[in-house]
């Protein structure tokens, strides 16, 4: 029986990160957000990009994630680009800290600002609560339920023995939302690496296994950049293979087609990030691992490899090999059913729908143009 | 509209054997920045549907394997 989680299938969601503003400024923030950023994605920039993604294959992009910082910190753009994504036939999620949801009524009011808007996923945690009490969670939460609206509760933590953060499941579970509580692990990127020592994670000498299905929804940064992930790869320089290019200097279909062949990317996403390590093993190339990874936590294997220049062009280097690429391409073909890579490397033997061998394993599919190729 | 392409490729049998020993385990995604989840999208448009008394009346969901 598979009992893996479904996966949104490659480039089939887009996420636009908003802004750097936040109204809070919690030590384990990836994104380093905060009152004090004024960082924002001009409205102009977020139309346009949302009209290259609707553009893309012919409609192959289906999601758009609105998240920050805090989106709802400037509602007005908000509404026109969770609108303007719902009229291109978008499903439209945004993520919040629900700072907004005072009371019900007050809730109900922003959420019916945002008719768009058909997915919430509200941020609640031991940082978040210092400053957004749970009631207003509750109102959103509420609110949500009123307008029809799905969502779900997600709730970091370094460690899930920590007594407060079992006191907020608990809370959850006690206003009926067990089904929709979504833990994560915090990882050190970004303000949480300054303040790793308030932290408390298990760690390991081995990296968690696994693939990892976030890398397979982009996302846009306000200053055009467009990473494979919103993991905290995202606050390196954008010299990582994650990094997939730069919407100020070409299109985002250009950047998307391109990514089809990132065999860093494909192999985060058919194996995990452990496979990268097993790569580096297998070349005699221990001594540049990391000692340790925070158990469970897919992101801090990524981005310790990634971090590292060293790494990156080692990586790059054992990557070049045109059977391992040819691995990444018929694996892509033969556990998640993807035929674009293995298209690109002209590793199809026929059109012919009947053609069958009997020492073979045959998949087809219909594609859209190759446009990657050139 | 573009016309259906339809391709066939064959994976080689030494691929198959090594796959076939590697069962891929998916990790939970991250949930935190990452809203969309479509088994909650799914439930929740189902549902809806379902709920949908002229869609009942005009229309039927039949879930097929892929092709």
């Amino acid at each position: 029986m598979d009992t893996n989680p479904p996966e949104l299938p490659f480039l089939s969601n887009i996420g636009l990160m908003l802004t750097y503003r936040c109204t809070v400024a919690c030590p384990h923030c990836i994104v380093e957000a905060g009152p004090h950023r004024k960082e924002e994605m001009r409205l102009e920039h977020s139309l346009a990009w949302i009209e290259q993604a609707s553009a893309y294959r012919h409609g192959h992009i289906k999601g758009l994630a609105l998240t920050g910082g805090e989106p709802f910190y400037n509602l007005e753009n908000l509404a026109q680009i969770s609108a303007y994504g719902e009229a291109l036939g978008f499903i439209i999620s945004v993520v919040t800290n629900a700072f907004w949801a005072s009371t019900k009524d007050v809730a109900l009011g922003v959420l019916s600002r945002l008719p768009a808007i058909q997915m919430i996923s509200i941020s609640t945690d031991v940082y978040h609560q210092k400053s957004i009490p749970f009631d207003y969670i509750k109102n959103a939460v509420w609110a949500a339920r009123e307008l029809g609206r799905l969502y779900n509760i997600a709730v970091c933590t370094d460690n899930e023995e920590d007594r407060q953060y079992q006191k907020i499941i608990e809370d959850l579970k006690a206003i009926g939302e067990a089904d929709r509580i979504r833990v994560s692990i915090i990882f050190p990127a970004g303000r949480a690496q300054k303040r790793a020592r308030y932290f408390n994670s298990h760690t390991t000498p081995e990296p968690t296994v696994g693939a990892c299905s976030v890398a397979s929804s982009p996302v846009i940064f306000p200053d055009g950049r467009v990473n494979a992930c919103i993991g905290p790869l995202l606050t390196l320089p954008p010299v990582h293979p994650m990094s997939l290019g730069d919407l100020h200097q070409e299109a985002l279909s250009e950047v998307l087609d391109r990514s089809e062949l990132n065999p860093v990317l494909h192999t985060i996403r058919v194996w995990g990030p452990h496979k990268l390590v097993s790569l580096l093993r297998q070349h005699g190339l221990d001594a540049l691992l990391p000692k340790e990874y925070i158990c469970d936590c897919p992101c801090d294997v990524c981005y310790k490899l990634l971090c590292d220049r060293r790494i990156v062009d080692a990586l790059e280097s054992i990557l070049q090999d045109k059977q391992i690429r040819q691995t990444i391409a018929y694996a892509r073909l033969y556990y998640l059913n993807e035929t674009t890579m293995a298209e690109l490397y002209h590793l199809h033997v026929t059109d012919c729908p009947d053609r069958r061998k009997s020492d073979s394993h045959p998949r087809a599919a219909s594609t859209a143009p190759a446009s990657a190729a050139s | 509209m573009e016309p259906v392409r339809e391709l066939r490729f064959t994976i080689p049998k030494s691929f198959l054997e090594v796959f076939a020993q590697e069962p891929r385990f998916v990790l939970k995604p991250f949930p935190g920045l990452w809203p969309v989840d479509i088994r909650l999208l799914r439930s929740g448009l189902l549902e809806k549907l379902v709920a949908d008394e002229e869609f009942n009346a005009n229309f039927e969901i039949m879930i097929v394997p892929r092709g």
